[in-house]
């Protein structure tokens, strides 16, 4: 393409522009083809669901350890607190993290090392991201969250991002979540079903963690009600 | 030099590269083996394909009222959806965004519309400066290059061609070559750019209609940044990425990543239904949303071709291309390369890029691991049909064409000129050998033809009816 043509139409006229797309569209459609709206996808297309209860936790669990996603089983509040005290021992930085209940009780002693997500956006020099889930996916070991949990970078910008969920919040399939996720954007404008941490293999193929997002992710699975 | 020239130089250089043929067979190979690890998962390949199939020609079927609905939905969220039915209205709407906002820098993430619009090389004109963020994009726009697979940017490079461009540009140390201290320069180099963009631009890998939601896959989290960090997000799109259901996504993104990379699905699999919403610390105040046509509703049009508009961009005809694994990805010089860019260049950049429908051996692997089943062997056909009908006809070929045609007309005719053939070429073998009335010369130029036979087949065949054990004519003899 010559050089010249980037400067063509300076002026783009919306509502005209708008018209004129789809009229081609609905030209090029006519007579409208026969395409029955197709079935929706059964929830186990992808794989073989697990079976209802402690399997769905077997298959998450398998499925995390193949995604690099780090989980610690935690049974009771003082065992969260033994956890969260390990990770983050040798964290240099501070925090940032979403302003929920939960989280303000268990980083109650790292409070004056946290930004909470009341108080501003995620910066760069975070050292680590504490959030809660939407959801959790069996099928695939994947973390749901949501602009509701603290926000769009607090999951992706700091190295580190540890996740508090508990069992019950674990869903067979990712047919399942997704239908439960619709409504979900009527208060919160972003949601991201996350498997494992970042990754890249963009050089020889070769699997690299920590492209431009965590190098490291950590569930804290609290197996309590 | 035209485009078709361009393109047979090109091939037969990269055809005769060594070094890069072992890159790009390593290459292939861990994919090949991930992409059978993935298609085992699924309870049931082929049903998932067919499925992906009925969704799409439901989707593409009925594009405007879907299209429509995902504008209006979104639109309520507070995004804006803008319409361009070609690369410069698109270019002129997010160049004037960008001016509208005082942008000065613009972090990007892989989106293969941006590269058919060309718009990096827009903002650059416009004296802004845009950072292509995905790891792959990054290299190959250090190099000044375009990316070489729609999946794999820089598919064709080894470690070593990586490191040294990383120490001639970024000033790392020449001896790091190991992948992840290369990445650990690109993402620190990268950081920065990040914080201070004016605006962040993503592609879209579907667009849903009944929430409307953009939905974007990746690996890295480069797209995430450039969606939450920087004031202003365009995604830039085109208008065949429509499915009808969230739900359909369950299907989806799972095959898009299993044909793509062979993940059972990708590391990030991102929702956007609008901008920052008022109690929300922090994404982009302002989401914009290109829809671009760029010839695709002409492609629409066609009822025979309108299933390349299924296409989802996984990359995978590529890699089972054997022409794209001996040429590689630079030689198409188009935005789309492989299977896929070579039915649809034709029909969205016109006549010049015709002999396209000749790159391609016609085996069909491409539409074999097609997730959703684009018979792109019998598109590649069907244009070279196009091709052919459309190209003038010298008088050798005419005149040959004509001798064929009188000469099968009847089957006593079609023998004798056989036999007249046959004892030419056994007497003068070498009578039609490059000239201009042989068919085969683009073929013999480079190979010898077989001597002819004997006799021919029908006459073999009489005789074998007649008496019982005659042997077969001997090929070559």
């Amino acid at each position: 393409m010559s050089r010249r043509e980037y400067e063509t139409r300076a002026a783009v006229h919306p509502a005209r522009e708008r018209e004129r797309v789809l009229d081609a569209i609905r030209a090029a459609l006519r007579p409208r083809p026969e395409a029955p709206a197709a079935a929706a996808a059964p929830a186990d297309a992808l794989c073989a669901l697990p079976a209802p209860g402690d399997a769905a936790l077997r298959r998450f669990l398998a499925e995390c350890a193949a995604n690099c996603t780090e989980v610690i089983l935690v049974r009771s509040p003082a065992e969260a607190d033994t956890a969260l005290a390990q990770i983050l021992a040798p964290v240099e930085g501070g925090f940032y993290a979403q302003d929920a209940p939960e989280l303000r009780r268990l980083l109650a002693p790292w409070a004056g090392r946290t930004l909470w997500s009341n108080a501003g956006a995620c910066d760069a020099e975070r050292a680590a991201g504490l959030t809660l889930a939407e959801a959790l996916i069996a099928q695939t070991g994947s973390i749901v969250v949501s602009a509701a949990c603290g926000g769009r970078a607090g999951s992706v910008l700091p190295d580190l991002h540890i996740v508090v969920a508990r069992a019950s919040q674990l869903a067979p399939s990712l047919a399942a979540t997704l239908s439960a996720l619709g409504p979900a954007f009527e208060r919160a404008s972003m949601a991201c079903v996350i498997t494992g941490p970042s990754r890249t293999a963009d050089i020889e193929k070769l699997l690299v963690l920590g492209a431009h997002g965590p190098r490291r992710l950590v569930l804290l699975l609290r197996l309590d009600a | 030099m035209n485009p078709a020239s361009r393109f047979a130089r090109a091939a037969a250089s990269a055809a005769g590269d060594a070094e890069l043929a072992a890159i790009l067979r390593r290459n292939l190979a861990t994919y090949d083996q991930a992409v059978a690890a993935g298609r085992g998962r699924f309870l049931d390949w082929e049903a998932a394909r067919r499925r992906a199939q009925a969704v799409k020609r439901d989707a593409i079927a009925h594009l405007d009222r879907y299209l429509e609905e995902f504008e209006r939905r979104i639109t309520a969220r507070g995004a804006v959806v803008h319409w361009a039915a070609d690369a410069a209205a698109a270019r002129a709407v997010i160049l004037a965004l960008a001016a509208r906002h005082g942008v000065r820098q613009v972090v990007k993430s892989k989106s293969m519309v941006s590269e058919e619009i060309h718009l990096r090389e827009a903002f650059e004109q416009a004296g802004i400066a845009a950072l292509e963020t995905d790891l792959g994009e990054y290299i190959v726009q250090l190099r000044n290059e375009p990316p070489y697979h729609i999946v794999t940017p820089a598919m064709h490079l080894r470690r070593e061609h990586i490191a040294a461009l990383f120490h001639q540009r970024l000033g790392t140390p020449a001896s790091e070559t190991s992948p992840e201290a290369l990445v650990r320069a690109a993402r620190r180099e990268m950081r920065q750019r990040f914080v201070s963009a004016g605006m962040g631009v993503t592609g879209a890998n579907f667009l849903i209609a009944d929430h409307g939601l953009v939905a974007i896959t990746e690996n890295e989290g480069n797209a995430r940044l450039c969606y939450s960090l920087p004031p202003v997000q365009v995604v830039l799109t085109g208008i065949e990425k429509l499915l009808p259901r969230l739900d359909d996504l369950a299907l989806f993104w799972p095959l898009l990543a299993t044909a793509g990379t062979g993940q059972p699905i990708t590391c990030y699999s991102s929702l956007l239904g609008g901008p920052r919403r008022e109690n929300e610390p922090d994404g982009p105040r302002e989401l914009h949303i290109v829809l671009l046509d760029n010839g695709r509703s002409r492609v629409l049009a066609d009822a025979a071709q309108r299933e390349l508009l299924h296409c989802i961009r996984c990359g995978a005809c590529l890699n089972a291309c054997p022409v794209f694994q001996t040429v590689g990805g630079h030689a198409y010089a188009t935005t789309y390369p492989g299977p896929i860019g070579a039915a649809l260049t034709p029909l969205l950049r016109g006549p010049a890029y015709d002999h396209l429908a000749y790159a391609t051996s016609l085996c069909g692997a491409c539409a074999e691991v097609c997730p959703v089943r684009i018979e792109i062997h019998h598109q590649l056909l069907r244009d070279r049909g196009h091709a052919a009908a459309a190209r003038r006809r010298g008088w050798s070929e005419r005149l040959e064409i004509a001798a064929l045609a009188w000469a099968a007309a009847r089957p006593r005719r079609f023998e004798r000129a056989g036999r007249w053939a046959r004892a030419l070429l056994r007497r003068r073998p070498d009578a039609v050998d490059g000239t201009r009335l042989d068919l085969l010369r683009p073929w013999t130029r480079y190979r010898q033809a077989p001597p002819p036979p004997p006799q021919a087949f029908r006459e073999w065949w009489r005789r074998r009816a007649a008496g019982p054990a005659a042997p077969p004519p001997e090929k070559n003899a």
